[in-house]
């Protein structure tokens, strides 16, 4: 998580975001979780599962998203996460306040868009 | 790498994980899957295997908290809805319910087979409390009903009694009972008694009855339109009259404004006082249901018999007794002068007399269900046993949780809830949808004679639902509370911990079994019964036999006239063998129209030709002819039964009675008995020729051979000699329905649908406890199939464990059987029920399901894989 090193509580918040928009369109597994977000950062943020797995137990504690374990044939049991209601809703306020951040950041530290 | 290389990696890395066996096995399942697929992605990328090895750890390495954090999430999410309930909703209500519901719906086979138990064991008492309701429970429409008392005369030897009670007997209850009322009177009037009135739909026979001024003050009773009568009344006897609120429907068309109307009732015109309220029954075995009430005066001294039914009512606070006592002292000396010592006015329960027949019958049948409603709440009680076995884990790992164990026992209820209430409302439409075909097999004379309301009312729903729900609940209770009192490491150690349950279980099917041997033994001695029934002989036959009712016809000097013309025209049809006439069929349950002065015997009226007809075989002397109807002294027939009563040792022939009526006969022949119910041997019977008294009246014919046509062509034949149109039946087709036919085909029908029931559940209850045993033991029996048990040793060791509860539950049964012996003697017709061969006839239907119910789980056994059971350990 290269980009992020440097701030912990960012990382922590983002986290969740990350986690929860990842499975927003459908449930995933775990290691799929965590490949699908390093793909679409391009490799920019990578979870390892040691991190991964604490949070999305926590993240189902929460109720925001439910663990359920599938089986099709030929093939080993997954557990699949997905997003509840109440995640859903999570998942669009905190991308809302993420937006409102960047922007934030980036009018304090003088980005300038053409 | 080799099988199970990352998976044993992964367990060592999560050592210390603080959660359930289960949970902790499914997290490392997740994580090794992780590492797996990181690995095998590295090495289709190309990066070698050490590399990519290295690189697949470093997913789980570092992050020194990763032990704790799993345990305090994994912890959460399984304890998270004993700690987020209280603060929920109706403190968790909803949540338990839901979560009984997910349970249930996840358990369709045991949630098909409770509901099925508790439809079927609230099904069948809500099919009999739907006609017992009536004649056990059902509130009388009178005030203080209990204080009502009905007079009738009982000789105190045979306990018989008779309708019949004379006015001087009455009038002395009337001068010396202080604590018992004036007596009220109705009087129905038989026969001539029925009027005819001018209906829109044309002439209708109507029941007249009457009643002295006192008689619904008496009752209590308020009328549903206009008033009833009163002591301000007096002067308008035979003048002014109330309607019974079926006549005032089906008569009158529920017309408004008939009260305050005369009405023409033959030569009678009548001053319409009032309707009586609906649902009114008259506390007497009349037939009453279009009945037209007019006032009659009060009681006359010196005034002779009639058919009446007189009531009093008892003093508030005065035992029935008591009163009885005193009416006893009060008529003694004038029993003396009348020469009646031999019986004396009994004051009679109002039930007792509405229901002479149908309260015994629905007792007896009523405990009958009552012993299903044990069977089946004794099976729910072992079904919950069984699932609790199955949750045992579940439940320990929550209460390892923190789960308190009321917390645990809610779902449990709540399931008990949904089964009860379901069962319930499945046996209530079940019962609503098969009344109409169970009420045809219910003898008439149990509801006296549809003359009360039967059917599924709200209050046998009511108890039906109350019924369900708590034998459910009730039952599940001791399961629930004993399955969440476990030992929780133990069961985590997947140790013991289940001696008490079984020996719960096993009690209940002994418990089962004893009620089930008393079950089927009733219902074999009932198929005895009914045998017995079929075998009886009836002293007359039926086959071939027409019965044709013409009438009323003329009443007075014509009435004579008439039936024989109506007879001869019979009588002259070459198809007919022998005809005649009779006012009371046999084996009808019907009493005789009169009896003997004495009281010794009954009388029949009949026509010439009935007993050829009938073929009721003629002892000695001749049967009756029309001469006999002579004024004075007419012939009389009298049956071998009333010969001995009335005659003793004497010779019959030319012998004399008298009836009730003040009529004198001679006797001029004897004949066969005949019976009138299969419940009571023959009765005594004298056969004499109707005067002018009697209305209704059956013509019996015997004919060649049964056509198609006969019916039509006696119609036609009838029709031009009496004017009239006969109704027509044959009488073996009759007989077939007969009443008392229906009473022990009705007790054996039911009793035998009881016993395929109580024997179902009873296997239900033995096959849960076996197939309980081997799911608890299939480790035991997994080493002992490793050892070298052969899989019928298994078998075989399975069904031992539930031959002794078996065995206990036979003794039970029979000593349960020793009980109920005489209740069933006394119900059921000409039964010996001290035959030893019944009770071992019970007992090896009972065993035989019991050890097939034993044997179906007990297969299971043979089937088990030791290494499968090792592996899992």
């Amino acid at each position: 998580m290269s980009l992020l090193t440097g701030s912990r509580e960012m990382k922590k918040g983002s986290a969740e975001l990350l986690i929860l928009s990842a499975i927003e369109a459908r449930p995933r597994h775990g290691y799929d979780i965590a490949r699908r977000i390093e793909e679409r950062s391009k490799g920019t943020v990578t979870f390892h599962a040691a991190s991964l797995y604490p949070l999305l137990y926590r993240l189902e504690q929460r109720g925001w998203i439910a663990g359920r374990w599938t089986e099709r044939p030929g093939e080993r049991r997954r557990r699949l996460y997905k997003l509840t209601p109440e995640g859903r809703k999570v998942l669009a306020r905190q991308r809302s306040l993420w937006r409102a951040f960047v922007k934030a950041i980036d009018r304090a530290v003088g980005v300038e868009h053409a | 790498m080799p099988d199970g290389y990352w998976q044993h990696r992964v367990r060592e890395r999560l050592a210390g994980l603080d959660v359930d066996p289960a949970t902790e096995a499914e997290t490392i399942d997740e994580l090794t899957q992780h590492v797996e697929d990181r690995y095998r992605d590295l090495i289709t990328a190309g990066v070698p295997e050490t590399e990519a090895s290295a690189q697949a750890w470093r997913e789980l390495e570092g992050h020194p908290a990763l032990v704790r954090e799993i345990s305090g999430a994994r912890a959460s999410v399984i304890a998270a809805p004993a700690q987020d309930y209280s603060r929920r909703r109706l403190f968790g209500l909803w949540d338990d319910f839901r979560f009984a519901w997910r349970r249930l719906r996840h358990a369709p086979g045991f949630a098909l087979v409770a509901i099925a138990t508790v439809t079927l064991t609230v099904g069948a008492n809500a099919a009999i409390l739907s006609v017992a309701d009536a004649v056990l429970f059902r509130p009388l429409p009178y005030a203080d009903a209990d204080g009502v008392a009905v007079i009738t005369m009982m000789d105190p030897t045979t306990g018989r009694h008779y309708t019949n009670t004379p006015y001087a007997l009455l009038a002395a209850i009337d001068d010396g009972c202080p604590d018992v009322s004036n007596v009220a009177l109705l009087e129905a009037f038989r026969g001539s008694g029925r009027a005819t009135l001018d209906t829109p739909g044309g002439l209708r026979p109507v029941p007249l009855m009457s009643a002295t001024p006192n008689y619904f003050t008496l009752l209590g009773v308020q009328p549903a339109r206009g008033r009833l009568f009163s002591a301000a009344d007096a002067g308008q006897e035979n003048r002014i009259a109330v309607l019974s609120h079926v006549a005032w429907v089906e008569l009158f068309g529920r017309d408004e404004s008939i009260v305050g109307r005369q009405v023409t009732l033959g030569a009678v015109t009548l001053h319409v006082a009032g309707v009586l309220p609906p649902g009114f029954v008259f506390p007497s075995n009349t037939s009453d249901r279009l009945a037209i009430v007019t006032m009659r005066a009060p009681m006359a001294r010196g005034e002779k018999g009639g058919t009446f039914y007189p009531i009093v009512r008892i003093a508030r606070g005065v035992s029935r007794e008591r009163a009885q006592a005193e009416v006893a002292a009060a008529t003694a000396a004038t029993r003396q002068t009348l020469g009646r010592v031999d019986s004396l006015p009994a004051l009679n329960d109002v039930r007792a007399v509405l229901y002479p027949v149908g309260r015994p019958v629905m007792r007896f049948l009523l405990a009958a269900t009552v012993f299903i409603l044990l069977l089946g709440c004794a099976n729910l009680a072992n079904m919950m046993l069984v699932r609790s076995r199955r949750h045992l884990h579940e439940t320990a790992v929550r209460l390892a949780l923190g789960g308190s164990r009321l917390r645990l026992i809610r779902p449990m209820l709540f399931e008990a809830l949904m089964i009860g209430l379901g069962g319930a409302l499945l046996a209530v439409g079940l019962t609503a949808l098969s009344f109409d075909l169970l009420l045809p097999h219910v003898p008439p004379a149990a509801y006296n004679f549809g003359r009360v309301q039967t059917g599924v009312s709200v209050r046998v729903v009511a108890m039906a639902l109350t019924m369900g729900l708590l034998c459910a609940v009730a039952f599940s209770i001791i399961p629930a509370w004993r399955a969440t009192g476990v030992d929780v490491l133990a069961l985590i150690q997947r140790r013991g911990g289940r001696g008490s349950r079984i020996r719960l279980g096993r009690s209940l099917v002994a418990v089962q079994v004893a009620i089930a041997v008393a079950v089927v033994f009733g219902a074999v001695i009932a198929g005895q019964a009914f045998l017995s029934v079929l075998r009886t002989p009836l002293g007359f036959s039926t086959e071939r036999v027409a019965l044709i009712t013409v009438g009323p016809g003329p009443a007075g000097t014509a009435r004579q006239g008439f039936l024989r013309r109506a007879l001869e025209a019979i009588q002259s049809r070459a198809d007919v063998v022998a005809a005649g006439g009779v006012s009371t069929l046999p084996f009808t349950l019907s009493a005789p129209d009169n009896g003997t002065a004495d009281h010794k015997a009954g009388v029949v009226y009949a026509l010439p030709g009935y007993f050829e007809a009938a073929a009721i075989p003629v002892i000695r002397g001749r049967t009756l002819t029309w001469d006999d109807a002579t004024a004075g002294e007419s012939g009389a027939v009298v049956s071998q039964t009333a010969a001995r009563a009335l005659f003793g040792d004497r010779d019959a022939i030319g012998a004399t009675f008298d009836d009730m009526s003040g009529d004198h006969h001679r006797v001029v022949g004897v004949v066969g008995d005949v019976v009138s119910s299969l419940e009571r041997d023959s009765p005594p019977l004298t056969y004499v020729m109707p005067g002018e008294k009697l209305g209704r009246f059956t013509f019996v014919a015997r004919l060649h051979e049964r056509r198609a046509d006969t019916f039509t062509e006696i119609k036609r034949d009838l029709r031009a000699a009496t004017g009239l149109t006969p109704a027509l039946s044959w009488w073996e087709d009759q007989i077939a329905k007969d009443n008392a036919f229906r009473g022990p085909r009705f007790q054996s029908i039911v009793l035998a649908s009881l016993a395929t029931l109580a024997l179902l559940l009873t296997a239900l209850g033995i096959f849960s406890v076996v197939a309980y045993l081997v799911a608890a033991r299939t480790r035991e029996m997994g080493v002992r199939l490793a050892i070298g048990a052969s899989p019928a040793s298994l078998v075989a060791l399975m069904i031992r464990q539930a031959i002794w509860p078996v065995a206990a539950g036979l003794v039970a049964g029979a000593v349960l059987i020793g009980w109920g012996k005489q209740l069933a003697e006394a119900q059921l017709f000409k039964v010996d029920a001290s035959d030893p061969r019944m009770w071992a006839v019970a007992s090896a239907t009972v065993l035989a399901a019991a050890l097939f119910a034993a044997w179906l789980p007990a297969l299971r056994a043979t089937r088990i894989s030791p290494t499968e059971v090792l592996r899992s350990e």
